[in-house]
């Protein structure tokens, strides 16, 4: 999340004047970020494309009443929470009992992690896809807090002030919260022999 | 010993602070104090390295999109737009064909201004979303902030869809000639036959001639609305779309609102309303005490104040800001009109 506030905040505007380009650049933008909190929460790679398109129609649809009084990136990642939230209030969670991804058909989603040079040394790439796909098992096992600010951190890179008014708590908080999940994740990491 | 206690009062307090050395939220200074105490500290140097480790393997394993989200999101988007747009033409349709038969001259070559206040009170009366284009009758427009909203008590607050009967009205009969003729969807235009119903006599007497000539069935509360409506659209003819104000949207029989007293009204008003109005889906909560809490429902975010009932109005107090809208409870739900003031939505 390295683009400077301003020009997400540039584009915003345009967007909000009907600026179709510069919307879509919004969306290619936050993409990732949002597709990445969605499925490291609802588990269920059909589940958060409807998430993923819900929270950019909502985008789209609110794209005029951003006042700018936080980051743009703030605005989106909080739609994206409210809407994985709204949907697991309506589903029924199973997650417990599945301690894979699951695309629509049922099979595991690792099909995503792509192959890495495979053709100098196969080995290797298939050893990382393995451990890719062991990281992620081991995410399903932390608490939904902690897997979110990993996410949030970790993958996004968004900074401590941005986390803290995504998720409406202290910055103190998103540093102690940060520390015990990746302590979590280490432990059980280091439990599953994927590394340590 | 004395070392060792050290060492470990360090690890606690130093070793702590690994996870924010890590992302370089640390003050320069506490930032080398971390540093010289992992150099000197073999289990916190595991523990960085272990916790880097973890960062790494959790930035590795983020996922990346499917090729189709993209796609995906921007028809759908597509498809919104496409779609209120066909759901407009069908609205625009009804109300065109109700309304020739009560004998308003030349709906269709009405100003753009008027076309535009049509507009207005049929995304009202449907609890529709502002801020779109409309293809006017001579040209593409866009309309002003719509002033009103209707609440609702259950979260269906998608606004009202036409009925699948009105909506079948609407296809079947391109003028108003052949509705009229079908008996068996008089009762769509009888409720609409006369003009008095839907427009009381003192809002159109003030009218200026030219205004009346050209006018569609605006309903308004007061005589005063429907003058400020109609002064505005001349005004800005030949401008930009004008900030259109209406009032109720009956567009239909005018609605048997009961407008009781202020202690009916409270007590009636009381507890959760649900509406979508320009910035999106808001739910909006009287409490018994005289405070409110409205809450954005997309982002989240909450404003709380106090209400009061005033005459026909209601004032919202917060933040120092007040703002105050007209109210009307109906069958249907409570309608809000933003008069002055702050907005709040």
């Amino acid at each position: 999340m390295a683009v400077d506030n301003e020009i997400l905040l540039g584009l915003m505007k345009k967007a909000a004047s009907g600026n179709d380009a510069a919307f879509e650049k919004l969306v290619k933008h936050f993409e990732k970020p949002v597709y990445n909190l969605a499925m490291q929460t609802v588990r269920n790679r059909e589940d958060a494309l409807d998430v993923a398109q819900d929270v950019f129609l909502k985008l789209w649809r609110t794209r005029g009443s951003f006042r700018g009084d936080c980051s743009v990136s703030t605005w989106v990642m909080r739609i994206a929470k409210n809407t994985v939230l709204d949907l697991l209030r309506r589903r029924t969670a199973h997650a417990s009992e599945s301690l894979t991804y699951e695309d629509g058909e049922g099979e595991s989603a690792e099909r995503d992690i792509p192959d890495c040079d495979t053709a100098s040394d196969p080995a290797a790439s298939y050893e990382r896809k393995e451990r890719i796909a062991e990281v992620r098992r081991s995410m399903l096992m932390l608490s939904e807090e902690h897997r979110e600010i990993i996410v949030l951190r970790d993958m996004e890179g968004f900074s401590y002030s941005e986390i803290s008014a995504m998720l409406g708590i202290e910055e103190g908080t998103v540093k102690s919260r940060l520390s015990r999940a990746r302590n979590s994740l280490k432990e059980i990491l280091e439990k599953r022999n994927i590394f340590g | 010993m004395e070392n060792k206690v050290n060492e470990t009062d360090d690890c606690v307090r130093l070793g702590g602070l690994i996870s924010e050395y890590i992302d370089g939220e640390l003050d320069s200074e506490t930032a080398e104090r971390v540093r010289r105490h992992i150099d000197g500290c073999a289990d916190c140097r595991k523990l960085y390295c272990d916790l880097v480790e973890v960062c790494r393997a959790a930035a590795e394993s983020e996922y990346e999109p499917p090729r189709e989200l993209h796609d995906r999101i921007m028809s759908a988007i597509e498809a919104e737009r496409a779609g209120s747009k066909g759901k407009r033409s069908g609205l625009m349709r009804r109300r065109i064909t109700a309304y020739a038969g009560i004998g308003v001259a030349a709906m269709l070559c009405v100003s753009i201004g008027a076309t535009a206040l049509v507009k207005n009170m049929i995304n009202r009366a449907d609890g529709m979303l502002a801020g779109e284009t409309l293809a006017g009758a001579n040209a593409e427009m866009s309309v002003g902030d719509i002033n009103g909203v209707m609440l609702y008590r259950d979260d269906n607050s998608k606004g009202m869809s036409v009925s699948g009967k009105d909506q079948q009205a609407a296809d079947k009969y391109s003028t108003a000639d052949e509705l009229k003729s079908d008996d068996t969807e008089r009762g769509t235009v009888d409720v609409a036959e006369s003009a008095a119903e839907v427009i009381p006599a003192e809002c159109t007497d003030a009218l200026p001639e030219q205004t009346k000539a050209a006018m569609t069935t605006a309903v308004c509360a007061s005589p005063a609305e429907t003058e400020a409506v109609y002064s505005k659209t001349e005004a800005t003819e030949a401008g930009p779309a004008p900030m259109v104000t209406t009032a109720a949207p009956a567009m239909t029989a005018a609605p048997s609102a009961s407008r009781p007293n202020d202690d009916a009204v409270a007590e009636s008003c009381l507890g959760t309303w649900y509406f979508i109005a320009e910035r999106g889906g808001y739910s909006l909560t009287f409490h018994a005490d005289g405070s409110f809490t409205l809450v954005h429902t997309d982002s989240g975010s909450r404003t709380e104040g106090s209400f009061e009932w005033y005459g026909e109005e209601i004032i919202f107090r917060y933040n120092g800001r007040e703002a105050r809208y007209s109210y009307e409870l109906n069958d249907r739900g409570l309608n809000l009109v933003y008069l002055s003031g702050e907005r709040l939505f």
